[in-house]
């Protein structure tokens, strides 16, 4: 009984979660040296399955790209904990070189800046091939896959150009290039760290579309990491909301912007000016994200959350389920939790 | 009422063995006096060869840049220190455009001293204080540094800075695409409530075209150093003329997963049919 009630809060979709891809636990992140180590994401779970988009959507200082990076392990000075299970796999326990297998072979990643990703001196073609010739493929076969995908990506006489240089390259054709290494040994998921941020907005909705059409084709989980919430609208399935390091919302992509439950997220959706409408002045939301060393007591949101009550300023709300489906940290809330404890304990009485 | 003018400017940039870059092209642009105007493209599009052009950093090869009745290329002496203080501008990074050696008091006091329009120096002080009130900030600020700020208040700084000399015009490039989105609402409704209650006029460089809609009263979207289309930014941004503004509105990511699926779905059908 007590287990139920644990998980339930935690799962957000009715499928098993022997079946998820990706499963992450209670992943927290430490940073900075040991007396006084800064907490950077706390209890962060989440569950992908095989073919979901997921978007991870928070501002800068949020946590969510320290949690993406965390998910492939990329900065060792960080500590974690909780468990990151991928195809049944815990990556946490995983020792360096055994990571190294898992980086980039069955789980493929897409940072934001294309020229930071790729090295200036090596061409294109050896950059696409690593993966494999790592994973020891031959030249020719590494050189036939490259120019495949190359192909499948819209890279335009694709065998000529692997000889090219980052450089000879404009940004959205960079942008390809990254997303071809990311898929090129075949992962069943690739984590999207603001993939389309520093991109212009036609290259922007083309890498988009592409994205969109290859994780269709090769039913690709994707995990979206970024802040811009009219990128998620057209290409995610489900959102999850981080702010000042933990989820505090998490709802299919429809129901969040149609009855956003928590707060933080009404007024993000607020903020943001629409191509489509025009207000005399938009909503705003107070005050700024707290630092991650001197977040204050109870819900971190409560300095600039119009409907905080004594009990916010006191208490870090769990994850619970929200009224219109997903989960919800808010203390407005209880009503649903109720609910649900009581659906539950008519289940155990039937 | 006209106080910026451009008047067919073209810049042709030259390198050794290259062929010459025709960064701009007859370039016709007005700034209305008490409006904000938008101007919108990519990058590469000439939207910097512009602004360094108003600045005087950049020589048009050809045409006027004209800031009430002063043609900036060949203004000297008064009539420079004239366009230098009436004049003003708020960019992009608030990080790089803010001296980090500099207390908040010195950085939005400078212009005060340069232009010699309060040397006393408590005087300032108290200038500096009221115009931070003014921004949203405190007088408990002047003697911190920039990086002890947020994103969003270091923009309130750097617009706290372009304000204090009174300018006529202030040009802002990019001002907000580098700031949070909870922030970015809070700092275009500040330089919207600056401009209300000051009246100064505006011209405001942006690639975000839902930014655009909600503040400017015109705007002119400029692709590969032309304008392509000009007009009051309702009219425009609701039915586009040219094909460039066209493709630019459709691209825009629409924050409403019904008409945002439609869309990728139609932009699956289309990447098929290419």
């Amino acid at each position: 009984m007590n287990t139920i009630m644990t998980a339930l809060p935690e799962q957000t979709d009715t499928r098993p979660e022997v079946d998820a891809l990706l499963s992450v636990r209670n992943l927290t992140i430490d940073a900075g040296t040991k007396p006084d180590p800064i907490r950077l994401v706390q209890d962060f779970s989440l569950d992908m399955f095989p073919g979901d988009r997921v978007a991870l959507v928070g501002e800068s200082g949020s946590g969510k790209s320290v949690t993406a990076r965390s998910i492939m392990r990329l900065d060792p000075d960080f500590r974690l904990s909780g468990s990151v299970r991928f195809q049944g796999q815990d990556l946490l326990k995983l020792s360096d070189r055994q990571m190294v297998r898992v980086r980039g072979h069955k789980i493929g990643m897409v940072f934001q800046d294309p020229m930071g990703a790729l090295n200036p001196l090596i061409t294109i073609g050896e950059q696409v091939m690593e993966p494999l010739r790592i994973a020891g493929v031959s030249r020719s076969e590494a050189e036939r896959r490259a120019k495949d995908v190359l192909d499948e990506l819209g890279v335009v006489n694709a065998a000529a150009r692997m000889k090219a240089y980052p450089h000879e390259f404009s940004g959205g054709m960079r942008q390809r290039v990254v997303l071809a290494m990311a898929l090129i040994s075949n992962p069943s998921l690739i984590i999207a760290d603001e993939p389309t941020t520093a991109l212009d907005v036609r290259v922007q909705e083309q890498v988009l579309t592409l994205m969109d059409k290859v994780s269709k084709e090769r039913g690709l989980a994707v995990l979206l990491i970024t802040h811009d919430l009219g990128t998620v609208a057209g290409f995610t399935d489900r959102v999850a909301v981080m702010y000042s390091g933990r989820k505090v919302d998490e709802a299919t992509v429809d129901n969040l912007f149609e009855h956003p439950a928590h707060p933080y997220t009404q007024g993000l959706l607020q903020a943001v000016p629409r191509i489509d409408q025009t207000v005399p002045r938009l909503l705003t939301i107070a005050g700024a994200p707290p630092h991650p060393a001197a977040r204050p007591a109870g819900c971190a949101f409560n300095p600039r959350c119009p409907k905080a009550f004594d009990l916010c300023r006191q208490e870090v709300p769990e994850l619970r389920p929200a009224p219109g489906g997903g989960v919800v940290a808010c203390h407005h809330y209880p009503e649903a939790e109720a609910e649900a404890e009581a659906e539950a304990g008519e289940e155990q009485g039937a | 009422m006209s106080l910026l003018e451009l008047r067919d400017v073209c810049k042709t940039f030259h390198a050794f063995g290259r062929e010459p870059v025709k960064a701009l092209r007859d370039i016709n642009l007005t700034v209305e006096e008490g409006t904000i105007t938008g101007l919108v493209g990519e990058s590469g599009s000439g939207k910097t060869t512009i602004i360094k052009s108003i600045m005087g950093l950049e020589k048009p090869t050809s045409g006027t840049i004209t800031y009430d009745g002063i043609n900036i290329p060949e203004a000297k002496g008064d009539e420079l220190r004239r366009v230098r203080r009436e004049v003003q501008f708020v960019f992009q990074d608030p990080t790089s455009s803010l001296n980090p050696r500099m207390t908040v008091e010195k950085l939005v006091g400078e212009g005060l001293l340069v232009h010699k329009l309060e040397t006393d120096r408590s005087r300032r002080r108290a200038r500096v204080a009221d115009l931070l009130t003014m921004v949203g900030l405190s007088d408990r600020d002047l003697d911190r540094h920039p990086r002890s700020f947020s994103g969003g208040q270091r923009q309130r700084i750097a617009i706290a800075r372009a304000l204090a000399i009174g300018p006529k015009l202030l040009i802002c490039d990019e001002p907000v695409s580098a700031l949070d989105v909870s922030v970015q609402a809070q700092v275009l409704n500040l330089l919207q409530d600056m401009q209300e209650e000051l009246g100064f006029t505006v011209l405001f460089i942006a690639h975000d075209l839902a930014v655009v809609r909600q503040i400017c009263s015109r705007v002119a979207v400029i692709q590969s150093g032309q304008i392509v289309e000009e007009g009051p930014s309702e009219t425009v941004l609701a039915n586009p003329t040219h094909p460039y503004t066209q493709a630019l509105l459709r691209a825009v990511p629409n924050p409403n997963p019904t008409v945002a699926r439609q869309r990728a779905q139609e932009r699956l059908a289309e990447e098929k049919v290419a």
